[in-house]
């Protein structure tokens, strides 16, 4: 395959959050972001867009997916109702999801999959885009338990 | 004057390569949005092609007949939701995903191109890498407006409506109506831009920069709106 141009390159990071119980989170990203909330036919968006910088928001139980095209913060103060997986390598091809395990304030890329455990994640087809390729870059996502 | 519309829509190709893929609900349901949005600008002619009808021979098929009887002055609306196809450069500028196979952009200018040069084709692909038709366009001679509904390096997600033709049809069409807003197609992409997440960005684009000035969905001789902010 030819390289892609450097100027050109597919940058993205999805995220997805799976909240067990209504709560706030801190999410920052550095540009503006349209969180969804993944339902029983897809996603459907869930409030108004982020403008870029710190945002907090609040979720009540479900689960949620941003995009983002640079790194991106997410700060949980402390609230253990709510799992964080990074989606980085998504294609049609390869669609699965990682779970993120960041605890503290390491960069997540990361992860551990459990296996029939509440961290697996939803039909990924809900999510997946509407393409046939993957980032070429995936930004990092850094989770502050 | 003549107007035709040509609406594709494919949730999923068949064969094996694409077994994992999502199937787009968002497909069938763009089309019938985009046939009534072209049904109130009074567009009389419009071609569905959903699905299983939506092979690469049947669609070659029409666009050939619709672009070949665009005649002067005339419209022709070609819009496309499914799977779109990355570029890939020095290779193909990328395609869409129809029923059975792909149809590769260049291929689909080639059908275009025989469209009166002074008709206007009004191109909308809600689809991955939305914008990479913007690429191949060049090559028609009539005037090519592009609506993507993201860059060629971004991806969309999987709404069961597309947020990029929901918005497109609220700000063309308001409260239902059949009078399109006194918008160009530049105030379009400002306020597609506006409702987007970054990563997400609506494109428009115009292989005559010109036309970018004009109404939206618009026979070849409308007049075109002064620039400017677009009216409340």
């Amino acid at each position: 395959m030819s390289k892609r141009w450097p100027a050109a390159a597919y940058t993205c990071l999805s995220v997805a959050l799976y909240v067990a119980e209504p709560g706030h989170i801190s999410l920052t990203t550095q540009d503006r972001v349209r969180i969804d909330r993944v339902a029983g036919t897809g996603v459907e968006r869930h409030g108004d867009l982020l403008p870029a910088g710190t945002n907090t928001i609040h979720l009540a139980a479900g689960t949620y997916v941003f995009r983002t095209a640079h790194d991106a913060q997410i700060h949980l103060d402390g609230n253990p109702a709510v799992q964080v997986a990074a989606t980085g390598e998504r294609g049609k091809d390869d669609p699965d999801l990682v779970i993120a395990n960041g605890d503290d304030a390491s960069a997540v890329r990361v992860v551990a999959v459990s296996e029939g455990g509440k961290d697996i994640p939803p039909d990924p087809d809900l999510v997946i885009a509407k393409g046939d390729g993957i980032p070429d870059r995936v930004p990092v996502l850094t989770v502050h338990r | 004057m003549d107007a035709v519309a040509v609406h594709i829509g494919v949730a999923l190709p068949v064969g094996a390569r694409y077994a994992r893929w999502a199937r787009l609900p968002s497909a069938g349901d763009t089309v019938r949005r985009l046939t009534r949005l072209c049904a109130a600008a009074r567009i009389p002619t419009q071609h569905r092609l959903l699905d299983a009808l939506a092979t690469v021979s049947r669609v070659r098929t029409v666009l050939a007949a619709c672009a070949a009887a665009t005649g002067p002055d005339g419209l022709l609306v070609l819009t496309f939701s499914g799977h779109g196809e990355r570029p890939v450069p020095g290779e193909h500028h990328g395609g869409w995903f129809l029923h059975d196979g792909v149809i590769r952009h260049a291929d689909t200018v080639e059908l275009l191109a025989s469209a009166h040069p002074s008709a206007h084709i009004v191109v909308i692909a809600d689809t991955c890498h939305a914008a990479a038709f913007a690429e191949v366009c060049a090559a028609v001679p009539a005037t090519v407006v592009l609506l993507a509904a993201c860059g060629a390096e971004q991806t969309t997600l999987n709404h069961p409506v597309s947020e990029f033709v929901s918005a497109l049809v609220q700000h063309t069409l308001p409260e239902g109506g059949i009078e399109p807003r006194r918008r160009s197609y530049a105030d379009l992409a400002r306020l597609l831009r506006a409702e987007a997440p970054d990563v997400e960005r609506p494109e428009v684009y115009a292989n005559r920069p010109d036309a970018l000035r004009q109404r939206p969905f618009r026979l070849g001789a409308a007049p075109a709106i002064p620039a400017g902010p677009p009216p409340a």
